[in-house]
């Protein structure tokens, strides 16, 4: 709509006076271009704002749909990896890590373990069991996601995005 | 109307460009283009983009006019795609950009990126496993982008989890975009109605012949679709992905810009994308056939994406009635339909989690669940799972047992490597005894050819070929070898199916099917472990002879086995007399391995004696503290108390998850199958405390007997016909060994090097049997060598552990005054005395070997060594002279004091000789 309403009246202006060279103040002294095409890159550039209402309705859309899902892992989660959905569980006789299972070179989802290893489907990247890459083609290790344990039942909640 | 030329069109311009059938590219592709509208709005009907697996495996099993649809669908799409592609090569070449509008050269470029997209949408909004996996990457992609990116990614593929915003640039935005393009550019708003016409029967029978699939997620190889293999193979190169970004938009600006570089330029630039299409369309053959899994690189023939395509044309051409589908549930399983439980829905027997209403039939049988024809079903379907070469597929997929898959490949009892490294040593075909070795590589050398008949078909990936249980004869058959189990009534099943197969599904009884449970009894490991040392046998208390079946007459004291073979009543382990089973001993991550490559049997073992038999505090671990599958195996076995501590098995950490410590503080152990509890009885004071002893190992005095061969002969028949057990087919030439003497005797013993920790080197005490002592004509096997005239003469013992376990250990002279112990074989060992010396003699009672002047059942010579082809392993060598006199000294002071005395007793708690007294009378050497 918006479009249109501008568009429209400098169209028909611009008609008028057809081949008749106007200086450009904001192109200096040696471009020249027409009313014509002054007025349609003024349409142009008043079109920015559209760009930042999509900008800001993708932006809400993103909050809307980033929902917090709780993951809960029992307290005797076995030593070595396991994996919970979007989360991977890497245990041993220190300390209890928990990752995202979003490989770190472009996103997919991690689900197994070889040779101890997480081993990413796509690409082919592998993780040592302490988030570190092994093998390209990533180049960060996983992400370490923060975590809770409950003291009294021992059993741990991590708060991931879906 | 404008058209995309300036100047109008004449006639002849049309002559210009390629044609096929007298038709151009261009007006191919559009009306491929239309075919793929027009069947998208017919698919759009079963179509549920909510539940997009279910919709369209429902629709797969049931609606054979909705397959009409996504066939044409899926091909006039791919025809669209290529032609587009083949139209722009075309007008590239003839320099068309050259003609056209600014603003119309402009949105076809842009056209370029839409094309993809369309074509990219209809993959993922099918949502399947590599739909998941291809939204995640191009959604992150496009989030690299910068200042935009994340907007722009959530604007055209939306949310994880939600396809809504795809489907409608699918089926709206994108197509209708296009469409304004194509009327923009074409030369009419309609495509040629002859060439529709022409089209649809060879999109039809195309669609019929090639179905496109649904990728449930069974299969552990993710790949997108064709077009972006080869950016699935670049971005597999490249650990800053943004360069694909950059690189894209390069093209696309090089591409807008075309009609305004100089002729010059504009060749280089055309030249420059008609290199990167052909280099491009080459990773597209790279990423179809050679990689696979985890985006390995395989040869194509290995490549399961590739040879585990099914050619099944017509397959979904089945018809069900509409009373039947309302009547009969076909169940949703991993998120999709399972057509095999529509026909199959009343099969039982299986173990809770394996049962087909959680995991369906196709997780392990494979075939295809989306058809309701029986025939395309059954395609490629594996009748008896669970075989190593296709475990990957079938036990292994994702989400099961894909880690085990990867360690089972790697045991010993897969690589044979022991086996197959000492007989090639054996036959001289190799001096090194360390390297790993695999029995399903193995070639035709005569050692190869020795193992092929005699020895190869005991390994893991043998193929079980026959239904049935696992029995003394059963060899192989990847995880069926431990854990297949039938019933009585899978058994009963099981005749009534060989019978009448159709009774399967016909017969109104349940069908029962056998079980893949972790019950595993003796009898699972009794086929190949009966052989060589034969520990299975051992362990029960049996032993094996020379005799035939029709020998036997006291049949109480003997046991005629399956393969004919007879043995006779020896004395059993006493953790079998316990009612202990192999498993109890050996846990899962021994038998499976750890995914580790072992040389030999006794590095991949882990358990000792002194794991369950120890004084003091054992280490323990609660159930929290142990790995994934120890913690699985003590849920299902119910083992699980609350804090329990579970002994360790020190070699490797895990848990002996039968095992802990009571609430008296007293270690115990359930056995695995009967559950039965059993006190762990805490070793004797002498086999901790006495130095004399300190490096002897558990066995080498509690070993009551191990079996031993005399005087083995091998020889080839090169006219005699025999089985190749590896490639299980007849083969020209037979190796056939003839024992002569079968005995069931306590062990020689030896010296066993290993390293600690630290690397310092211990030396233990260990049990040796004869391993391979055996002669071979040379003519046999081809060799030069011109040692030892025509006969290659082998005397190499072997390490055991002989199963054969006694509470009550050896007697002291049954080692420090026996012949065999010391490895001189039998014969009379006679302490004699000379006044104030004492004298050791030896009178052997086999024959001496012409080869090597031994006794035949020999491993030293008396008060001798050897130096080389004396033992199956490095790491081991007989008593030194000095070790053998140090035995005898003591064997001589026994001659005249009882164990039992004093200075015996002090002796062996001290590891010194007390003081002599002067009637002792010590050996003069």
């Amino acid at each position: 709509m918006q479009h249109n309403t501008i568009n429209k009246p400098e169209n028909s202006k611009a008609e008028k006076v057809r081949e008749e060279p106007v200086k450009d103040i904001s192109l200096g002294q040696n471009k020249k271009i027409s009313r014509k095409q002054f007025f349609q890159r003024i349409g142009l550039i008043s079109l920015l704002p559209l760009a930042g209402i999509w900008f800001s309705t993708a932006e809400r859309t993103k909050i809307r749909e980033r929902q917090l899902k709780t993951i809960n892992i029992p307290s005797n989660v076995p030593f070595g990896v396991s994996f919970f959905g979007s989360v991977i569980v890497s245990k041993n006789d220190e300390h209890t890590n928990i990752f995202s299972a979003k490989c770190t070179h472009l996103g997919c989802m991690i689900n197994k373990s070889e040779d101890g290893a997480l081993v990413c489907p796509c690409h082919g990247s592998r993780f040592s069991a302490n988030g570190k890459v092994i093998k390209g083609p990533a180049d960060k290790s996983l992400e370490k996601l923060p975590y809770k344990t409950n003291p009294r039942t021992g059993e741990i909640t991590v708060e991931v995005l879906v | 109307m404008k058209y995309w030329y300036k100047k109008s069109k004449s006639e002849d311009t049309n002559e210009r460009y390629a044609k096929v059938f007298n038709f151009t590219y261009g007006q191919i592709s559009f009306a491929a283009f239309l075919i793929a509208a027009i069947s998208g709005v017919f698919l759009a009907i079963p179509f549920d983009i909510k539940n997009p697996v279910d919709s369209l495996s429902y629709m797969l099993l049931t609606n054979p006019g909705g397959v009409f649809f996504r066939n044409i669908h899926y091909w006039s799409a791919q025809l669209f795609l290529i032609f587009s592609i083949l139209h722009i090569y075309d007008h590239l070449k003839k320099s068309t950009e050259k003609e056209i509008k600014e603003g119309v050269w402009l949105r076809l470029t842009f056209s370029l990126i839409v094309i993809f997209f369309v074509m990219l949408s209809g993959f993922i909004i099918k949502a399947d496993a590599d739909s998941i996996q291809a939204k995640r990457i191009i959604t992150s992609l496009i989030d690299l982008i910068p200042l935009i990116g994340k907007e722009l990614s959530v604007s055209l593929f939306g949310p994880a989890n939600n396809y809504q915003i795809l489907y409608v640039h699918h089926i709206a935005t994108a197509t209708i975009f296009l469409l304004l393009i194509i009327i923009e550019h074409a030369k009419s708003i309609w495509p040629k109605l002859r060439l529709v016409l022409y089209l649809l029967p060879i999109l039809i029978f195309v669609g019929y012949l090639f179905p496109p699939g649904l990728h449930d997620g069974l299969n552990p190889i993710i790949k997108g679709p064709w077009y972006f293999l080869g950016l699935q193979e670049i971005l597999h190169w490249l650990s800053y992905p943004s360069i694909i970004i950059f690189l894209i938009v390069l093209y696309i600006l090089a591409i807008a810009f075309l009609p305004k570089y100089s002729i010059k330029w504009s060749l280089i630039t055309k030249r420059i994308i008609l290199v990167s299409f052909i280099v491009y369309s080459v990773l597209i053959i790279v990423g179809y056939y050679f990689r696979g899994e985890d985006w390995k690189l395989v040869w194509p023939w290995n490549n399961p994406a590739v040879t585990n395509f099914q050619f099944e044309p017509f397959d979904n051409l089945q018809s069900v009635s509409d009373n039947e589908l309302e009547s009969k549930n076909i169940p949703v399983v991993l998120g999709r339909r399972e057509g095999c439980l529509f026909c199959h829905s009343n099969t039982k027997g299986f173990s809770p989690a394996h049962n087909p209403e959680a995991i369906g039939c196709v997780s392990c049988h494979s075939g295809n669940p989306f058809t309701l024809n029986k025939t395309y079903a059954h395609k490629g379907m594996f009748l008896i799972p669970g075989n190593l070469d296709e475990a990957k597929i079938t036990c292994g997929t994702a989400n099961c047992h894909s880690e085990i898959v990867d360690r089972i490949d790697k045991t010993i009892m897969t690589t044979l490597s022991g086996i197959v490294s000492v007989d090639r040593y054996a036959f001289g075909e190799t001096k090194e005894l360390n390297k790993i070795h695999f029995i399903s590589q193995i070639g035709s050398s005569p050692a190869d050819s020795h193992l092929r008949n005699l020895c190869a078909s005991c390994h893991l990936g043998g193929k079980k070929t026959a239904l049935g249980p696992i029995t003394q004869l059963s060899r192989g058959g990847g995880c069926n070898a431990c854990h297949l189990n039938y019933s009585d009534s899978a058994l009963t099943s099981l005749s009534e199916y060989i019978k009448n197969p159709s009774t399967i599904t016909a017969s109104a009884n349940s069908f029962v099917h056998p079980s893949l449970s972790i019950k595993i009894t003796n009898t699972h490991c009794f086929g190949c472990h009966s052989r060589s040392g034969r520990i299975s046998t051992n362990y029960e208390g049996w032993h094996d002879t020379l005799l035939q079946p029709e020998d036997v007459k006291d049949s109480s004291n003997y046991r005629l086995l399956d393969d004919g073979r007879v043995f006779v009543k020896a004395q059993e382990d006493i953790h079998h007399a316990k009612g202990m089973e192999c498993i109890d001993c050996h846990t899962s991550h021994e038998v499976m391995g750890d995914g580790k490559y072992y040389k030999h049997e006794e590095d991949q073992e882990k358990v000792s004696c002194t794991d369950c038999h120890f004084n003091g505090k054992p280490e323990t671990k609660t159930i929290s503290e142990v790995d994934q599958e120890s913690q699985r195996i003590i849920f299902l076995r119910n083992f699980e108390q609350k804090d329990r501590k579970f002994l360790v098995v020190k070699k490797s950490g895990y848990p002996l998850i039968n095992t802990y410590i009571n609430e008296k503080g007293k270690p115990e152990l359930i056995t695995k199958n009967k559950n039965e509890t059993l006190p762990l009885i805490p070793p004797a004071l002498i086999c901790t405390e006495g130095k004399g002893h300190q490096n002897l190992s558990c066995n080498s005095c509690h070993t009551s007997w191990s079996p031993q061969c005399i005087g083995c002969h091998t020889q080839y028949e090169p006219n005699e016909s025999s089985f190749d057990l590896l490639a299980r087919k007849d083969v020209k030439g037979k190796w056939a060994e003839t024992p002569s003497d079968y005995l069931a005797e306590p062990p020689t013993l030896g010296i066993r090097i290993t390293k600690d920790k630290n690397g310092k080197e211990i030396e233990t005490v260990e049990t040796f049997i004869p391993g391979m002592v055996l002669t071979i004509q040379k003519k046999d096997i081809n060799s030069n060598s011109s040692s030892d005239k025509n006969i290659i003469f082998r005397r190499l013992f072997a390490p055991t552990f002989s199963h054969t376990i006694t509470k009550q250990s050896r007697t002291c002279v049954s080692c420090h005054n026996d012949p065999v112990a010391l490895g001189y074989g039998r014969g009379k060992l006679l302490y004699a005395k000379y006044g104030s010396y004492g004298k050791w003699t030896f009178t052997p009672q086999y024959p001496l070997s012409k080869y090597d002047n031994l006794p035949e059942d020999a491993w030293i010579g008396f008060l001798q060594t050897r130096k080389s082809y004396f033992a199956t392993r490095t790491n081991v060598r007989p008593f030194s002279i000095q070790e053998q006199k140090n035995i005898l000294t003591v064997g001589a002071c026994l001659t005249c004091h009882k164990p039992e005395s004093k200075p015996m007793n002090q002796y062996l708690n001290t590891g010194k000789m007390p003081a002599v007294s002067p009637k002792c009378i010590l050996p003069k050497w």
